[in-house]
């Protein structure tokens, strides 16, 4: 008895024995390298979700947003039937079985099979539970109203990489570092709580843009190019005191949430990165430039009977003959002979400092990528007949938004702002990071001479003026019609057939809400920017003033009740 | 004189109750890590469903910005609803009343009504 109770002490004695130096043997002096087997086992590496801030207008609409899908990729080293696996997941997602097998034959073991699938197609192909396929977390960039403001708001790659636009301008701010964490998991591989968000999210960026007014200059841009059969057309919309865009279209367009099928030409923002000789609406330049130098006044006459004068080598031409005209009228019906003679009064270099006073041949510096600065040859380059051509807006070559910017000078009393689409940036908690400040305009010209020539500016879009059509009911027009011709690549003269048709100006005249223009591209039927362009300048005035509810000037009442009349 | 074995005593009843301390200690800590463990799990679980919502919350998101569209409301309010933007030229002006008091706007015609 005592003997079994010995051999039963010393077999047990022996047993601790054996687990005390297994333990010592796990904590001590294994420990390490016990301790990384199971931190490796148990932890595991994750992507943080990286989300690219949202795009809204400037009364917090959305007009870029993320959408939580999943993306499905193949290891073809574990698949067990790649052909029945291609043929179930092509059924589901619409591709032919063959591309489903070539991606499942690869030889790699990681192949991205189908990008950004929705939820409901994801939870098809994971019903099917083929083995060696499987699924990761992504977001797919959408925009919500389409086409709306695509040259502004820009687009994304298939990896949510920045390529136009304000996505691409303000990337830095939109886009968040990514990074990795730890989670736990257990044998099963069920993961635990990080502790952490895992979702990192860019900053908000909020647009001068607003989207009631950018669908009415699209809805109008559209008609206007479905009217005069145009090639393209441009219409930006412009707050002329801040330099905010309130609006911004260009035709053709593409959809951002196929921007990868758009064309090229579609994707142009032509509002800053096309050049075009302006005609008639840089006549802005040696009017103002001729009130300011004190060379003519209201009244001074110059004599277009002829309706032509010589420039050097070159014949300027108007349209139709106009006998003495003065000044304003010179504007207003936009004679071309007549600008010619008050260009050769100011002369090269004058006329040459005020373009670039009004910002011609440089950047607008717009908040968007692309923009090109137009072009302007200096006074000793230019030929005899160069004044001429340049007096009626040829030989020099602006954008859109040089020219209303130049006009948004004349209505803000004579001050060069700065064009810009983003007002501020907010982080995901709502804290600013960014918000729009101006390096300092310019003084173009003094306040005077802008006042008078927006006077001048009125009567064109009065009874007698080129941009009569461009007049709305209860409000005044202040502005320029502008007819160019385009040179022809092929004969490289000026085509007889293609021309650029444009109206610029702003409304109200007196305190304007909105400075706009309007240029359409090889029109049809019609080639006069006051019969093309400036009827379209009306319908948006006419309904962007109701959207904003600028009051009629005809009623006086200023403690005003709407109500409406049948 | 009676002897009292103290040594007995604490054989007695300290031994056990350090065993069931001990016992208790352990079993203690074992409990505690599989609680945390089990809250860790439902936290996971919550997590997830978090994420679920939020990812839903954004599709709402994006499909109600497209439905609130002006575009979209347009196309619906000029259908069934007949609404339209208002025409500037319908639109009067009238001097609103001291009283603070509503207009009446009259279907008829012209006639406006004071309260």
């Amino acid at each position: 008895m005592r003997k079994r109770a010995i051999i039963l002490n010393t077999a047990i004695i022996f047993g601790f024995v054996a687990v005390f130096l297994r333990l010592v043997d796990l904590m001590v002096l294994n420990h390490g390298r016990f301790s990384e087997r199971a931190r490796i086992q148990q932890l595991k590496q994750e992507d943080i979700q990286v989300r690219r801030g949202f795009i809204f207008d400037r009364r917090g609409r959305e007009l870029g947003v993320n959408l939580e899908v999943e993306s499905l990729f193949c290891d073809p080293a574990l698949m067990v039937s790649p052909q029945a696996a291609a043929y179930d997941i092509s059924g589901v997602i619409g591709k032919k079985p063959e591309a489903m097998l070539a991606k499942f034959s690869s030889k790699g073991r990681f192949v991205w099979v189908e990008r950004k699938l929705n939820t409901e197609t994801a939870e098809k192909i994971k019903k099917m539970d083929i083995k060696g396929i499987g699924f990761v977390p992504d977001a797919k960039r959408f925009y919500p109203k389409g086409k709306l403001a695509s040259h502004v708001i820009g687009a994304v790659g298939i990896d949510n990489q920045a390529l136009e636009g304000v996505e691409l301008k303000y990337n830095k701010f939109l886009k968040t570092p990514g990074g990795k964490i730890l989670v736990t998991r257990d044998a099963r591989g069920r993961t635990l709580s990080a502790g952490v968000d895992i979702e990192s999210k860019g900053n908000n960026v909020f647009l001068t843009i607003d989207e009631g007014l950018q669908y009415i200059v699209e809805k109008e841009l559209d008609n206007a190019m479905a009217q005069w059969r145009a090639s393209a057309a441009t219409i930006i919309m412009m707050d002329p005191f801040t330099g905010e865009i309130l609006a911004f279209a260009n035709r053709p367009a593409y959809d951002p949430n196929s921007a990868a099928y758009a064309k090229d030409f579609e994707k142009r923002n032509r509002a800053i990165t096309d050049c075009y000789e302006p005609g008639s609406t840089f006549k802005i330049i040696i009017g103002s430039a001729a009130i300011e130098e004190g060379i003519v006044k209201l009244d001074t006459k110059f004599d277009c009977s002829k309706g032509t004068v010589s420039v050097g080598s070159s014949v300027i031409h108007d349209a139709h003959k106009h006998g003495v005209l003065t000044f304003k009228e010179v504007i207003q019906k936009s004679s071309n002979v007549g600008s010619t003679m008050i260009g050769m009064q100011l002369g090269r270099e004058r006329v040459y400092k005020y373009a670039k006073r009004f910002g011609f041949g440089e950047k607008t510096g717009i908040d968007l990528p692309g923009e090109v600065s137009g072009w302007i040859r200096l006074p000793e380059k230019w030929s005899a007949g160069s004044i001429g051509a340049i007096s009626i807006g040829q030989e020099v070559a602006v954008t859109p938004l040089q020219i209303l910017r130049a006009y948004s000078a004349i209505a803000n009393g004579g001050v060069l702002v700065t064009p810009h689409v983003v007002s501020e940036i907010r982080s995901p908690d709502d804290v600013p990071v960014y918000s729009f400040k101006s390096k300092g305009n310019k003084r173009a010209i003094s306040k005077k001479t802008a006042e008078i020539f927006k006077d001048i500016l009125k009567t064109v879009a009065e009874e007698g003026g080129t941009g009569k059509s461009a007049s709305v009911e209860g409000n005044h027009v202040a502005g320029k019609t502008g007819t160019a011709q385009i040179i022809d690549p092929r004969t490289k003269r000026y085509s007889k057939e293609k021309y650029v048709g444009s109206f610029v100006g702003f409304v109200p005249a007196d305190n304007p809400m909105m400075a706009m223009i309007v240029v359409i591209y090889e029109p049809k039927g019609q080639i006069y920017g006051g019969v093309i362009a400036a009827p379209v300048f009306k319908e948006i005035a006419k309904q962007a003033l109701s959207y904003l509810n600028v009051p009629r000037e005809d009623v006086g009442e200023k403690n005003i009740l709407v109500v409406e009349r049948r | 004189m009676t002897h009292v074995n103290r040594s007995g005593l604490f054989s007695f009843f300290l031994v056990p109750l350090s065993v069931a301390l001990i016992l208790f200690g352990i079993f203690s800590i074992v409990w505690l890590r599989s609680s945390v463990r089990t809250a860790e799990y439902s936290i996971a679980a919550l997590d997830h469903r978090r994420m679920e919502i939020l990812r839903d919350r954004k599709t709402l998101m994006a499909e109600k910005a497209g439905l609130l569209s002006i575009q979209s409301v347009k196309s619906k309010g000029s259908g069934k609803l007949a609404l339209v933007f208002p025409d500037r030229i319908k639109v009067v002006y009238v001097k609103k009343d001291g009283k603070n008091t509503p207009f009446k706007a009259s279907l008829e015609g012209r006639q406006l009504s004071g309260p």
